[in-house]
């Protein structure tokens, strides 16, 4: 081989090399970046849709429970409904009272507080001025309530297992009954506390409107462009 | 001027290769080791000899040029073309989770429906877990007392187990109730009492501290109750063993601390 021949083969190497390195570097290198952030980004939305799909899943069963769970709620808020529904309440204690033969000298609700208040607790909750951020938090609310009756002991004892099985349940943390010396007859006294719970909003009722829904769709990861 | 040459018989000589010729058998000379054509001198100078030499290479190093050329193109299409797979393939499992996203998120209001109600559920149940079954405890204590006394008052209210009449083991209990009872004798308060302690899954350490001394006097009755005496109304079947497990711990707790 020639010099020439030497030089021009050296000269087609090196050129060769170049364009090689031109091709890989501006070329290939690149796209092939490209399609690894784009699998690696595929991967990530594979992990997420799988996740995803398990809770859609679980929100599909509990969609096609809903009728259950509207019937369940339902029953739960006719026993702790959203206010204190006064004229239902004494309509259902004194139809209790009447029913049990006792006569009911003395009822008297409290104003509902936030939380669940005691009795002991209830002038300091009213004292209390109603915090707008603790009232957007808070589920429950009690109002407690002072009952008295009269009758023999047969009837208060009657009167008091129909407050028991009221649709409205009180919680009993007094009661009393004891015999009225100058009439010979007994006075029951009950002081508890009923309850009250924040409406819950079933979306059969009430659907949401179109595109507006309660969870965001988080941002979807942008592949590589 | 003219050059003869004369082919040499091919008898009269012997060839260099005669031993490897057939013509020693055949007696045909055999020429195919032979150049088809007279070998001719190259007179041709060496540079043009070179460049000719050069130029060959030049070429084989320029068409070698253009196949990795094209080579190296082919490569980047397909890279090109694997990229372009790979980001529509992306697109698709974007589009995916955006859908079942979607739907997630279309199907969220109910899942804050769920969320909720478990919530109040859990709630009614937690509230109302301390919930006494007075009718069943009255019921309870009037039938004791059938027979023995009268019971002129019943104070049931949220209080300390009271002391019973074993000072050295008083059994677990979540409160105490106070009764006020009419009896003929002693003997019949003491029946009640008897009564009282022989109901154990609900009544416990009954005693009465004051005795009647006659005829019609009254005479106080204390008894604890039990967890039994819990109303578990709102408590689901499924947690109410955990509700009276921790009862009955409150209730040993308190005994404990009300224990002189």
């Amino acid at each position: 081989m020639t010099a020439k021949q030497t030089k021009i083969v050296a000269a087609g190497g090196v050129a060769a090399v170049v364009l090689v390195a031109l091709a890989w570097f501006f070329g290939v290198s690149p796209q092939l970046s490209n399609a690894n952030e784009s699998k690696s980004a595929e991967e990530q939305a594979i992990t997420a849709t799988a996740a995803l799909r398990t809770e859609l899943a679980s929100l599909q069963q509990k969609e096609a429970e809903l009728g259950k769970a509207s019937d369940a709620y339902n029953q739960l808020a006719q026993q702790f409904p959203p206010s204190f529904q006064t004229a239902e309440w004494v309509t259902m204690v004194t139809s209790a009272a009447s029913r049990s033969g006792a006569v009911l000298t003395t009822i008297s609700p409290s104003v509902p507080q936030l939380g669940s208040v005691g009795a002991t607790d209830e002038e300091a909750a009213a004292a209390a001025p109603v915090d707008p951020a603790a009232a957007a938090e808070e589920t429950l609310a009690t109002s407690t309530v002072n009952l008295t009756a009269e009758g023999d002991a047969e009837s208060l004892r009657e009167f008091l297992r129909l407050l028991n099985q009221m649709p409205r349940p009180i919680l009993v943390e007094h009661a009393a009954i004891t015999t009225d010396e100058s009439t010979g007859g007994s006075i029951l006294t009950v002081t508890g506390s009923t309850f009250m719970m924040r409406a819950l909003e079933n979306p059969l009722e009430n659907p949401a409107p179109e595109g507006e829904t309660s969870q965001e769709a988080p941002e979807v990861a942008e592949g590589p462009q | 001027m003219s050059t003869t040459v004369t082919e040499p018989a091919p008898t009269e000589k012997k060839s260099r290769f005669s031993k490897k010729s057939k013509s020693n058998e055949t007696g045909i000379p055999d020429y195919s080791d032979f150049s088809a054509v007279k070998p001719k001198p190259n007179l041709a100078p060496r540079y043009v000899r070179d460049r000719r030499a050069a130029d060959k290479t030049l070429r084989i190093v320029f068409w070698a040029m253009i196949g990795l050329f094209g080579l190296l193109v082919a490569g980047v299409i397909a890279s090109l073309f694997f990229a372009l797979g790979a980001k529509e393939s992306l697109d698709d499992s974007l589009n995916t989770q955006k859908q079942v996203q979607n739907e997630v998120s279309r199907l969220g209001p109910i899942a804050d429906y769920y969320d909720g109600l478990v919530q109040r559920q859990e709630l009614a149940s937690s509230t109302m877990q301390n919930d006494l079954d007075h009718p069943k405890l009255l019921e309870e204590l009037y039938s004791a007392a059938r027979g023995h006394v009268e019971v002129l008052s019943v104070t049931m209210a949220p209080s300390a187990p009271c002391p019973g009449p074993n000072p050295f083991e008083t059994t677990p209990a979540l409160g105490c109730i106070n009764l006020t009872v009419s009896a003929n004798n002693p003997a019949g308060a003491a029946a009640f009492v008897e009564a009282l302690n022989s109901n154990p899954t609900l009544f416990s350490d009954a005693f009465t501290p004051t005795f009647a001394s006659s005829e019609g006097t009254p005479a106080n009755v204390t008894v604890n109750y039990s967890s039994n005496a819990l109303s578990m109304r709102f408590v689901p079947a499924d947690r109410r063993d955990e509700v009276k497990a921790a009862a009955e711990e409150a209730a040993s707790r308190a005994t404990t601390g009300a224990t002189p």
